[in-house]
Protein backbone atom coordinates (compact mmCIF):
# COMPACT_ATOMS: atom_id res chain seq x y z
CA UNK A 1 0.00 0.00 0.00
CA UNK A 2 0.97 3.36 -0.69
CA UNK A 3 2.15 5.74 1.70
CA UNK A 4 -0.16 8.91 1.33
CA UNK A 5 0.38 12.31 1.81
CA UNK A 6 -1.95 15.06 2.91
CA UNK A 7 -1.12 19.06 1.09
CA UNK A 8 -2.73 22.11 0.99
CA UNK A 9 -4.34 22.94 -2.36
CA UNK A 10 -6.45 25.78 -4.22
CA UNK A 11 -9.12 23.43 -4.31
CA UNK A 12 -8.64 22.74 -0.47
CA UNK A 13 -6.96 19.68 1.57
CA UNK A 14 -6.02 17.09 -0.74
CA UNK A 15 -4.32 13.33 -0.14
CA UNK A 16 -2.18 12.98 -2.55
CA UNK A 17 0.28 9.95 -3.63
CA UNK A 18 4.29 11.16 -2.92
CA UNK A 19 5.07 8.74 -5.53
CA UNK A 20 2.89 10.92 -8.24
CA UNK A 21 5.36 14.26 -7.32
CA UNK A 22 7.18 15.56 -10.24
CA UNK A 23 10.00 17.47 -9.93
CA UNK A 24 10.77 20.50 -11.85
CA UNK A 25 14.19 21.24 -11.59
CA UNK A 26 14.17 24.32 -13.48
CA UNK A 27 10.61 25.75 -11.32
CA UNK A 28 7.94 26.92 -13.71
CA UNK A 29 8.54 30.35 -15.61
CA UNK A 30 8.30 32.69 -12.85
CA UNK A 31 8.39 30.44 -10.13
CA UNK A 32 12.02 29.00 -10.42
CA UNK A 33 12.12 27.94 -6.90
CA UNK A 34 9.11 25.87 -6.60
CA UNK A 35 10.23 22.80 -7.84
CA UNK A 36 7.55 20.28 -6.92
CA UNK A 37 3.94 19.43 -7.88
CA UNK A 38 1.19 17.25 -8.86
CA UNK A 39 -1.38 16.41 -10.81
CA UNK A 40 -5.20 17.04 -9.52
CA UNK A 41 -7.95 15.96 -11.10
CA UNK A 42 -10.89 18.46 -11.35
CA UNK A 43 -13.40 15.89 -12.83
CA UNK A 44 -12.51 12.29 -13.97
CA UNK A 45 -11.83 12.28 -17.57
CA UNK A 46 -11.76 16.28 -18.35
CA UNK A 47 -8.53 16.70 -20.43
CA UNK A 48 -8.29 19.54 -17.98
CA UNK A 49 -5.75 19.47 -14.58
CA UNK A 50 -4.46 21.90 -11.95
CA UNK A 51 -0.56 21.81 -11.82
CA UNK A 52 -0.13 22.18 -8.33
CA UNK A 53 2.99 22.93 -5.83
CA UNK A 54 3.34 20.68 -2.73
CA UNK A 55 4.32 23.13 -1.04
CA UNK A 56 2.64 26.29 -2.03
CA UNK A 57 -1.37 26.02 -1.79
CA UNK A 58 -1.94 29.17 -3.93
CA UNK A 59 0.42 28.16 -6.68
CA UNK A 60 -1.90 25.94 -8.92
CA UNK A 61 -2.16 26.39 -12.51
CA UNK A 62 -4.97 25.35 -14.93
CA UNK A 63 -3.58 22.50 -17.55
CA UNK A 64 -5.25 21.03 -20.16
CA UNK A 65 -4.21 18.15 -22.78
CA UNK A 66 -2.81 19.73 -26.00
CA UNK A 67 -3.93 17.05 -27.84
CA UNK A 68 -7.29 16.65 -27.16
CA UNK A 69 -8.06 20.02 -28.50
CA UNK A 70 -4.83 20.30 -31.31
CA UNK A 71 -3.70 17.16 -32.34
CA UNK A 72 -1.07 18.59 -34.75
CA UNK A 73 0.22 20.51 -32.06
CA UNK A 74 4.37 20.81 -32.35
CA UNK A 75 6.38 21.15 -29.61
CA UNK A 76 10.39 21.59 -30.04
CA UNK A 77 12.38 20.19 -27.17
CA UNK A 78 16.25 21.16 -27.61
CA UNK A 79 19.40 19.41 -26.74
CA UNK A 80 19.42 20.63 -23.14
CA UNK A 81 16.01 20.09 -22.19
CA UNK A 82 16.16 16.17 -23.67
CA UNK A 83 19.31 16.19 -21.02
CA UNK A 84 17.51 17.98 -18.09
CA UNK A 85 14.18 15.64 -18.46
CA UNK A 86 15.94 12.63 -19.18
CA UNK A 87 14.08 11.38 -22.33
CA UNK A 88 15.77 8.93 -24.18
CA UNK A 89 12.10 7.69 -25.11
CA UNK A 90 9.32 10.07 -26.55
CA UNK A 91 7.13 7.22 -25.09
CA UNK A 92 8.08 8.55 -21.70
CA UNK A 93 6.69 12.03 -22.51
CA UNK A 94 3.14 13.34 -21.75
CA UNK A 95 2.71 17.30 -22.63
CA UNK A 96 0.58 20.24 -20.68
CA UNK A 97 -0.22 23.51 -21.65
CA UNK A 98 -1.70 26.22 -19.48
CA UNK A 99 -5.39 27.44 -19.88
CA UNK A 100 -5.72 31.03 -19.98
CA UNK A 101 -9.41 32.23 -18.33
CA UNK A 102 -10.26 35.62 -18.42
CA UNK A 103 -12.68 36.09 -15.07
CA UNK A 104 -16.02 34.96 -14.79
CA UNK A 105 -15.60 33.96 -18.96
CA UNK A 106 -14.46 30.42 -18.38
CA UNK A 107 -16.56 29.95 -22.27
CA UNK A 108 -13.54 32.13 -23.30
CA UNK A 109 -10.74 29.68 -22.05
CA UNK A 110 -7.57 29.56 -24.02
CA UNK A 111 -4.97 27.09 -24.61
CA UNK A 112 -1.58 28.83 -24.21
CA UNK A 113 0.93 27.46 -26.50
CA UNK A 114 4.00 29.36 -25.96
CA UNK A 115 4.70 27.87 -22.71
CA UNK A 116 4.13 24.14 -22.92
CA UNK A 117 4.65 21.91 -19.95
CA UNK A 118 6.89 18.41 -20.88
CA UNK A 119 6.73 15.56 -18.20
CA UNK A 120 8.86 12.59 -18.38
CA UNK A 121 6.23 10.45 -16.24
CA UNK A 122 8.97 7.78 -16.30
CA UNK A 123 11.24 9.60 -13.93
CA UNK A 124 8.53 12.26 -12.85
CA UNK A 125 10.81 15.25 -13.99
CA UNK A 126 9.22 17.92 -15.47
CA UNK A 127 10.05 21.55 -17.70
CA UNK A 128 8.36 24.49 -19.04
CA UNK A 129 10.16 24.79 -22.59
CA UNK A 130 9.08 28.07 -24.06
CA UNK A 131 8.62 28.11 -27.62
CA UNK A 132 9.12 30.56 -30.54
CA UNK A 133 5.39 30.09 -32.01
CA UNK A 134 4.72 30.86 -35.92
CA UNK A 135 1.24 32.16 -35.58
CA UNK A 136 -1.31 32.38 -32.85
CA UNK A 137 0.54 32.14 -29.49
CA UNK A 138 -2.89 31.34 -27.98
CA UNK A 139 -6.22 29.25 -29.02
CA UNK A 140 -9.24 29.83 -27.94
CA UNK A 141 -11.11 26.66 -27.02
CA UNK A 142 -14.71 28.48 -28.27
CA UNK A 143 -13.15 27.84 -31.75
CA UNK A 144 -11.94 24.13 -31.35
CA UNK A 145 -13.55 20.90 -31.48
CA UNK A 146 -12.85 18.30 -28.62
CA UNK A 147 -11.36 14.94 -30.17
CA UNK A 148 -14.14 13.15 -28.82
CA UNK A 149 -16.90 15.65 -29.43
CA UNK A 150 -19.94 13.66 -28.07
CA UNK A 151 -20.53 16.05 -25.31
CA UNK A 152 -20.62 19.02 -27.76
CA UNK A 153 -24.28 19.44 -27.28
CA UNK A 154 -24.58 19.19 -23.63
CA UNK A 155 -21.73 21.75 -23.27
CA UNK A 156 -23.36 24.29 -25.59
CA UNK A 157 -26.21 24.10 -23.19
CA UNK A 158 -24.43 24.14 -19.42
CA UNK B 1 10.71 44.50 -15.10
CA UNK B 2 8.57 45.53 -12.18
CA UNK B 3 6.39 43.10 -10.31
CA UNK B 4 2.98 43.97 -9.40
CA UNK B 5 0.61 42.20 -7.48
CA UNK B 6 -2.41 41.61 -9.10
CA UNK B 7 -6.02 41.73 -8.59
CA UNK B 8 -6.80 37.96 -8.14
CA UNK B 9 -10.51 37.69 -8.08
CA UNK B 10 -10.26 38.51 -4.41
CA UNK B 11 -8.37 35.90 -3.53
CA UNK B 12 -5.03 36.84 -2.44
CA UNK B 13 -2.48 34.88 -4.02
CA UNK B 14 0.69 34.53 -1.51
CA UNK B 15 2.54 37.57 -1.67
CA UNK B 16 5.61 35.53 -1.21
CA UNK B 17 4.98 33.39 -4.20
CA UNK B 18 4.63 36.63 -6.12
CA UNK B 19 7.67 38.20 -4.22
CA UNK B 20 9.74 34.82 -5.57
CA UNK B 21 9.47 36.23 -9.27
CA UNK B 22 13.25 35.12 -9.92
CA UNK B 23 13.69 37.51 -12.96
CA UNK B 24 13.14 40.24 -11.00
CA UNK B 25 15.69 39.38 -8.63
CA UNK B 26 18.26 37.95 -11.38
CA UNK B 27 17.73 40.81 -13.62
CA UNK B 28 16.60 43.78 -12.21
CA UNK B 29 17.66 46.70 -13.22
CA UNK B 30 19.86 47.86 -10.16
CA UNK B 31 22.32 45.12 -11.22
CA UNK B 32 24.98 46.78 -13.29
CA UNK B 33 25.55 45.41 -17.10
CA UNK B 34 28.90 44.88 -18.43
CA UNK B 35 29.59 45.96 -21.75
CA UNK B 36 31.92 45.68 -24.17
CA UNK B 37 32.18 45.63 -27.80
CA UNK B 38 32.84 43.08 -30.25
CA UNK B 39 33.64 42.46 -34.15
CA UNK B 40 32.25 39.68 -36.47
CA UNK B 41 33.85 36.68 -35.40
CA UNK B 42 35.61 37.49 -32.10
CA UNK B 43 34.34 35.37 -28.94
CA UNK B 44 33.25 36.04 -25.21
CA UNK B 45 33.75 33.72 -22.40
CA UNK B 46 31.52 33.53 -19.90
CA UNK B 47 32.38 31.86 -17.08
CA UNK B 48 34.79 28.39 -18.15
CA UNK B 49 32.66 26.81 -19.94
CA UNK B 50 30.29 29.43 -22.27
CA UNK B 51 31.74 30.86 -25.41
CA UNK B 52 29.39 33.12 -27.36
CA UNK B 53 30.39 34.37 -30.65
CA UNK B 54 29.58 37.10 -32.98
CA UNK B 55 28.93 35.29 -36.10
CA UNK B 56 27.92 38.30 -38.61
CA UNK B 57 25.86 41.16 -38.89
CA UNK B 58 22.76 41.98 -41.57
CA UNK B 59 21.33 44.79 -41.38
CA UNK B 60 19.65 45.69 -37.94
CA UNK B 61 19.98 42.24 -36.48
CA UNK B 62 23.15 40.22 -35.30
CA UNK B 63 23.78 36.93 -35.69
CA UNK B 64 25.36 34.98 -32.19
CA UNK B 65 26.62 31.37 -31.87
CA UNK B 66 26.53 30.06 -28.57
CA UNK B 67 29.20 26.68 -27.12
CA UNK B 68 27.05 26.13 -24.03
CA UNK B 69 27.04 23.14 -21.57
CA UNK B 70 24.71 20.20 -23.07
CA UNK B 71 22.15 21.31 -20.11
CA UNK B 72 22.61 25.26 -20.32
CA UNK B 73 18.55 26.33 -22.22
CA UNK B 74 19.14 29.43 -23.93
CA UNK B 75 15.64 31.14 -24.63
CA UNK B 76 14.90 34.76 -26.28
CA UNK B 77 14.17 36.77 -23.96
CA UNK B 78 10.56 37.87 -24.96
CA UNK B 79 9.32 34.31 -25.19
CA UNK B 80 10.59 33.60 -21.68
CA UNK B 81 8.89 36.52 -20.77
CA UNK B 82 5.56 35.65 -22.30
CA UNK B 83 5.51 32.34 -20.67
CA UNK B 84 6.13 34.45 -17.52
CA UNK B 85 2.99 35.86 -18.08
CA UNK B 86 1.02 33.32 -19.40
CA UNK B 87 1.96 31.52 -16.45
CA UNK B 88 1.06 34.41 -14.11
CA UNK B 89 -2.45 34.71 -15.49
CA UNK B 90 -3.20 30.99 -15.48
CA UNK B 91 -3.04 31.24 -11.75
CA UNK B 92 -5.16 34.21 -11.54
CA UNK B 93 -8.01 32.53 -12.77
CA UNK B 94 -10.87 31.53 -10.12
CA UNK B 95 -11.56 28.42 -9.03
CA UNK B 96 -15.00 28.48 -9.93
CA UNK B 97 -13.83 29.55 -13.59
CA UNK B 98 -11.72 26.16 -13.43
CA UNK B 99 -14.78 24.36 -12.50
CA UNK B 100 -16.77 25.70 -15.02
CA UNK B 101 -14.29 24.90 -17.55
CA UNK B 102 -13.87 21.29 -16.48
CA UNK B 103 -17.42 20.84 -16.96
CA UNK B 104 -17.59 22.71 -20.50
CA UNK B 105 -14.92 20.75 -22.28
CA UNK B 106 -14.80 17.27 -20.86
Amino acid sequence: MALEMEIDTRLGRRKIDPEKIIRFPRGLAGFEDMQEYILLQIRPDAPMLILQSTTHANLGLLVADPYCFLPDYKVSIGNAEKSLLGLEDSEDRSVLVTVAIPAGKPEDAALNLAGPIVINHRLRLGLQIPQVVEGPQQVNLHSLKPADNAHQSEAKQA
Amino acid sequence: MGVSVAACNGRGINRAVLQALYWHRHFSADRKMLILTRRPGESLYLGEDIRITVLGLQGKQVKLGFDVPAETTVYREEVYKRVIEENRKALEASNEDFLVAAELWH
